[in-house]
């Protein structure tokens, strides 16, 4: 249909519609808002699971509410007294009242927009910067690098913006990175994450020993050189898909996007492992459960020999539990990454994970066997509280 | 990560200009005068906005209160009140998209309604347009009114929307596609359409 008739019947609708409520509705909507400003800010909101100090969860909206009173800090170790509002450059430390300690590498420029009882709020305008904010506490911490926010409570990690791109590694606790639409990315102990001008966007998720890269394969052979019909070379110089650019510009849902309009099903059969990997997760990214399950399962059944195969079962779970909701196939994964690598680096958290998902199913007596199996292996684990309260009850 | 305790100064950065800054600056001090501002300026925009691309919806005040929430808790994000229009204007469109996909499982009918003075033939194409609009996912459906009810260039929708232009062209293929599929079973739009193609 011409463009020229579908714009007709647009403004025909607009004209019938009109551009808004009548006076009177506008004039409540200016009270309600008026009300809504003068109302004192909180921070919040959290949501967390008790077990573990890294479990957290952040609500998008924060509206600071209730009787926050002021965080003092001091800058540098003369312990000059900091001010919010204020940018401080270079190498420095900030030491908070609440035992809270941010430092900032060289060349780094970096603002305190807000301190109180209820948070901490930092604006960086480029460099890295290292925090660690106490456990227990109640103050949530975030930092704002450009169109990103990363919150977090009692843990350790860095931040690091160059203006066009994010870096996120973090050393303790969970983070949870947020994007400009909103959504968001849980990054878990050892986790890196980078988003942003560079293409490869680097696997958060395997803690605490960094992923080992597999090394390139020519494409025409086949990952390990078995299991593949041999294809083409690229030639050089091949445009990059679109999907591919925009994942790795960290705009996961317009990538999974272009996927399917290249067609999905065709780009899981014929992608290289690299990229089929990078599809996955750009599914996952993207919330696309369905899409990044079957991308997953694609990579385990075309390259099973790889050390990914097994990470594509932990992440299968983190889907079928996080995005899905069916606690009872995550499950079903988690013990599929257990049995494949008993020991690899995500067997903890993988056998903590399936804690979870048997307490979220209902399944009393395999959480059990499971709290069981996680304290006799991992008797300081991060999931110890949750392991105990399970066998405790 | 190494750091020098003892080389942290302390700078000033320059104020940057206009009055949306006031207004900015007003809003992160608590000062009521500026979420009246706020709302003046930018109230008709994102009332307009919501308005069309849900469709007179029952919901809408709520909907536009929960973008002066939004607002309000991202006040640390801005950091160009010159482009405070266009921020805003990104998250309208983003709560409306959150509204949409929160909507997927209770699919219904907007009471679509028309300004006095309408005929009844305006009103029903109204609705029929609304209708077939319900078909579209949440980002089909908002690239497809802002081109064609807001009359936005496809450029203007892949700013709006922030996503390439080659994602706007599409999501508005497909909302083509959709539309024109409600549009064969639908007499006010078939009506509509014949009557556009006569007078072009």
């Amino acid at each position: 249909m011409k463009d020229e008739i579908l714009l007709a019947i647009g403004e025909r609708v607009a004209g019938s519609v009109g551009t808004g409520p009548d006076e009177e509705r506008m004039a409540a909507q200016k009270r309600a808002v008026e009300a809504l400003s003068t109302r004192r800010p909180r921070w919040g909101m959290w949501a967390g699971v008790a077990a573990a100090a890294a479990v957290i969860l952040l609500v998008l909206s924060v509206v600071l509410v209730g009787r926050e009173r002021p965080m003092e800090f001091w800058v540098g170790s003369g312990l000059v007294p900091g001010a919010v509002g204020q940018w401080v450059e270079g190498e420095a430390t900030l030491r908070f009242a609440d035992g809270g300690r941010v430092e900032l590498e060289e060349q780094t420029l970096v603002r305190v927009s807000e301190a109180s009882t209820q948070g901490v709020l930092l604006a960086l305008d480029h460099g890295k910067v290292g925090l660690s904010v106490p456990e227990g506490g109640k103050a949530v911490w975030s930092v704002a690098a450009g169109q990103y926010v990363v919150t977090v409570t009692g843990t350790q990690f860095t931040v690091s913006w160059d203006g066009r791109s994010l870096e996120v590694e973090v050393e303790r606790g969970e983070v949870l990175v947020q994007g400009p639409g909103g959504e968001g990315t849980v990054l878990e102990q050892g986790g890196y994450l980078h988003l942003g001008a560079r293409p490869e966007v680097q696997e958060p998720v395997e803690a605490p020993v960094v992923e080992e890269i597999e090394a390139p394969v020519d494409e025409a052979v086949g990952q390990d050189g078995d299991h593949e019909r041999p294809r083409a070379p690229k030639p050089a110089g091949a445009p990059v898909p679109e999907w591919k650019q925009l994942a790795g510009e960290g705009k996961f849902e317009e990538a999974v996007e272009a996927a399917q309009a290249e067609g999905f099903e065709k780009l899981l059969e014929s992608l290289g492992p690299s990229d089929l990997w990078e599809l996955a997760d750009a599914s996952r990214y993207a919330k696309e459960g369905q899409k990044a399950l079957l991308a997953y399962a694609a990579y385990r059944k075309r390259f099973p020999d790889t050390k990914r195969a097994s990470t594509a079962a932990f992440l299968m779970g983190r889907v079928e539990m996080e995005t899905m909701g069916r606690p009872d196939r995550a499950a079903g994964w988690f013990e599929t990454y257990l049995e494949e690598n008993p020991h690899g680096p995500l067997a903890e958290e993988a056998l903590g994970r399936l804690i979870k998902a048997h307490i979220k199913a209902g399944n009393d007596a395999e959480a059990g066997k499971a709290a069981q199996s996680y304290l006799s292996s991992y008797p300081e684990g991060i999931f110890k509280e949750l392991a105990g309260s399970v066998l405790a009850r | 990560m190494s750091a020098d305790p003892d080389r942290g100064k302390v700078v000033d950065l320059p104020v940057r200009g206009p009055a949306d800054e006031e207004i900015v600056r007003g809003l992160r001090a608590g000062d009521p005068r500026a979420s009246s501002a706020l709302f003046d300026r930018y109230g008709p925009m994102i009332n307009r906005l919501v308005w069309r691309l849900l469709g007179m919806d029952s919901e809408h005040d709520d909907v536009v209160h929960q973008v002066f929430v939004s607002i309000f808790s991202s006040l640390h994000r801005i950091d160009n009140a010159a482009a405070l229009r266009s921020w805003i204007g990104g998250l309208t469109i983003n709560t409306v998209r959150k509204e949409l996909r929160n909507r997927k499982y209770r699919r219904r009918l907007s009471p679509v309604g028309v300004v006095e003075g309408r005929s009844e033939g305006d009103e029903e194409l109204a609705r029929s347009f609304y209708r077939a609009v319900e078909a579209m996912g949440p980002d089909e459906r908002i690239a497809f009114v802002l081109r064609y009810v807001e009359g936005r260039s496809l450029a203007e929708v892949a700013a709006s929307v922030d996503c390439s232009l080659a994602t706007a062209k599409r999501r508005i293929a497909r909302a083509k596609e959709i539309f024109v599929e409600q549009a064969r079973s639908d007499a006010a739009l078939s009506s509509a359409i014949e009557d556009m193609k006569d007078e072009g």
